[in-house]
């Protein structure tokens, strides 16, 4: 009688333990409340329009003071940028890389993201052996520099083109 | 030290550094691509028009037709 009587509440108690593990299965506010995990990019330079309004996932930076990476939802910053490779990650999961003379890009509370830079194109674009030639020429020039300034303006131009021929034998290009 | 307080220290500012880093990137293009790249930056292209009684003059001496 007893035993029937349990039996008869075993199909009820299975489910209320299932509600109760689905309830206690947690998740991010952000994924809570919207799926929205991408943003509107815009990526230009004076000769080239790489993204215009476009949606990307995600945009690796070198500023000033750091190396950084934007997501959706990023606070609003505004950065001057450096030499360096610009990652945009696209929402199919390819990775473009750019490289970048110096510029800046601005992150807005709505989540859009422009960057304007100076001088902006692909690692393919680069030749390597004229970029090794500019290096030990830029190298020499900064021991021939008479004053300060001089001095640090060569520096500038070595600093940039030691970046770009780390990034291309990074990319092996 | 970092880089960027030795070039601020010598009294550069970010728009020279710019300018800097964007011929160090241009001089390093394939050859194809640097003779259109070398006209950024390098040398700066003026348009003038002059004008008469209120009007454009063109290069022949005549007024220029006005296009909206």
């Amino acid at each position: 009688m007893s035993l029937s009587r349990h039996l008869l509440r075993a199909p009820r108690l299975i489910s209320c333990c299932q509600r109760l593990a689905v309830s206690q299965k947690r998740s991010y506010a952000a994924e809570a409340t919207a799926a929205r995990t991408e943003m509107e990019f815009t990526f230009a330079s004076p000769s080239d329009v790489y993204y215009q309004a476009a949606q990307v996932k995600q945009v690796d930076v070198q500023g000033l003071s750091g190396s950084f990476g934007v997501c959706f939802n990023h606070v609003p910053t505004i950065a001057a940028l450096m030499p360096g490779v610009v990652t945009v990650h696209e929402l199919d999961g390819t990775q473009k890389r750019i490289f970048v003379s110096s510029g800046a890009i601005t992150v807005n509370n709505d989540s859009t993201v422009q960057l304007l830079a100076e001088e902006a194109h692909p690692l393919e674009r680069f030749d390597k052996q004229t970029v090794a030639s500019n290096l030990s020429e830029a190298t020499s020039a900064v021991s021939a520099a008479r004053d300060e300034k001089e001095r640090a303006e060569a520096q500038i131009r070595v600093d940039c083109l030691q970046t770009l021929q780390n990034a291309l034998t990074a990319a092996a290009l | 030290m970092s880089a960027f307080t030795v070039w601020r220290n010598a009294g550069i500012n970010y728009i020279r550094y710019s300018s800097i880093n964007a011929r160090a990137v241009r001089d390093c293009l394939k050859a194809d691509l640097k003779a259109d790249a070398s006209k950024r930056g390098e040398e700066t292209i003026i348009k003038a028009i002059r004008f008469e009684n209120g009007k454009p003059i063109g290069p022949d001496g005549k007024p220029l037709p006005l296009k909206f």
